[in-house]
């Protein structure tokens, strides 16, 4: 057991942030899924609002893979609670790269974590990466949920829609790790949490 | 003697919300809907819930009463009640069985079974310490809103609006320091516990495969060939 696995004290705090994580998802999430233009904002938006939480978060805990679970575990839900599989796999891999290049930045610099958390706030693309690969299968829920209006609007998005998308939530990542860092020097470096 | 509950393996229930978690995003056939109501109200008064059980099948009921009925009350919005409804009722099952499981499992016979097929308790623990912080999450909460109520600032769509930054701020610091604070605590108090002790366990409460677990699958497999039968018969 070397110093640098995780300890428990470590996983529940991955777990409480989780929570705090998933919940600021759905949060944002629920008033922007009413109009297929306001949901592309959604990465963007979530990225900026999950920036605290996962600023502290990787203030709190830096040790190697904690990241990674982080980012594995909201995906893994959201496969449970009937997203297509895309979801979660798509999740996995974008973690992956997260914990690699919070590693090849170094798990104290801020610098670091604000670009680990442009890049694992990719991984709210997944949602819409299931409209191109499981097209048919969405249509049908969609049609029946929400008005065949609203299926055909998010089936007809162009496939230069996804690039987009991912850039738009690195640059939210980008604006969200910033507010993050300055958060987490004004409330917590001072109350000695971080 | 007390007469002790038998309690369906965790394992099982997580198979049976993955099998309600798929069924909202494929087109399923009504009868199988409700068969699996039906079998989520069992499960209700096989725990003892039975106001539970009664609500869900009267509340499912309503709904499937609801798409017969032609209402001309809204002119255009008419289409969208009914979708509406519909995916009111389309959520009800996987929510439902998600309340089930959550109400009727204690965390340590959940971990002693996840345990046991082999999940590392690297995931394990951070489920299993999320799913029992949510309801603190909601009393943090309603704390912090009290709190800013005292001081005269209400979260309105206003305010939401004029300051977004601010208002974010104003929810996030608090409940991120306080969680932050019950996270160590929870840490403590697991580790007094032994959670983290690598050696094998011995515990209070163990659940065992019993003939609930066997109806349960039958049933699921039951309903799948049914799912699959009625689908190829559509097409023909």
């Amino acid at each position: 057991m070397g110093k640098n696995n995780l300890k428990l004290k470590d996983l529940v705090t991955l777990g409480v942030f989780s929570a705090i994580y998933f919940v600021g998802m759905f949060v944002v999430g629920m008033p922007l899924g009413f109009s297929v233009v306001a949901f592309l904002f959604y990465p963007l938006a979530c990225a900026i609002i999950s920036g605290v939480i996962t600023m502290f978060f990787m203030a709190k805990v830096q040790k190697p893979w904690a990241l990674f679970i982080f980012g594995l575990i909201p995906g893994l839900i959201m496969t449970l609670m009937g997203h297509t599989p895309v979801v979660a796999i798509h999740s996995a891999i974008i973690a992956l790269i997260a914990e690699f290049v919070r590693r090849s930045f170094g798990f104290k610099s801020i610098k670091g974590n604000i670009i680990t958390h442009s890049v694992l706030s990719m991984w709210l693309v997944g949602s819409f990466l299931q409209i191109f690969l499981m097209q048919d299968v969405y249509y049908k829920l969609t049609e029946k949920m929400a008005g065949a209006e609203y299926a055909s609007e998010l089936i007809a998005l162009p496939l230069w829609i996804v690039p987009v998308l991912y850039i738009s939530a690195f640059i939210g990542g980008l604006i969200g790790g910033k507010f993050g860092a300055k958060v987490l020097n004004k409330h917590f470096k001072k109350a000695g949490l971080a | 003697m007390l007469r002790t509950k038998i309690s369906i393996y965790p394992i099982t229930k997580i198979l049976l919300i993955l099998v309600l978690g798929t069924m909202i995003v494929i087109d399923i056939p009504i009868i199988v809907e409700t068969s699996m109501i039906v079998l989520v109200g069992l499960l209700f008064f096989q725990d003892g819930k039975y106001l539970t059980g009664i609500k869900m099948i009267v509340i499912f009921l309503l709904f499937l009463w609801f798409e017969g009925v032609e209402i001309k009350v809204l002119g255009k919005f008419d289409g969208f009640l009914h979708s509406l409804v519909f995916m009111a009722r389309r959520f009800l099952l996987p929510v439902m069985g998600a309340k089930y499981t959550n109400d009727s499992t204690p965390t340590g016979v959940l971990m002693s079974s996840l345990e046991k097929i082999k999940i590392p308790k690297e995931v394990i623990i951070p489920v299993a310490v999320m799913f029992r912080f949510f309801p603190t999450l909601r009393e943090e909460y309603n704390n912090i809103k009290n709190a800013m109520k005292m001081r005269g600032i209400s979260f309105s769509i206003k305010n939401m609006v004029k300051a977004p930054a601010a208002c974010v701020e104003y929810i996030l610091v608090p409940m991120l320091a306080s969680s932050s604070k019950i996270g160590d605590e929870l840490a403590a108090a697991a580790h007094t516990k032994g959670v983290d002790n690598p050696c094998k366990k011995i515990r209070y409460k163990e659940s065992k495969i019993s003939i609930w677990d066997m109806f349960i699958i039958t049933y699921l497999i039951a309903i799948l060939i049914m799912g699959i039968w009625s689908r190829v018969y559509d097409k023909i």
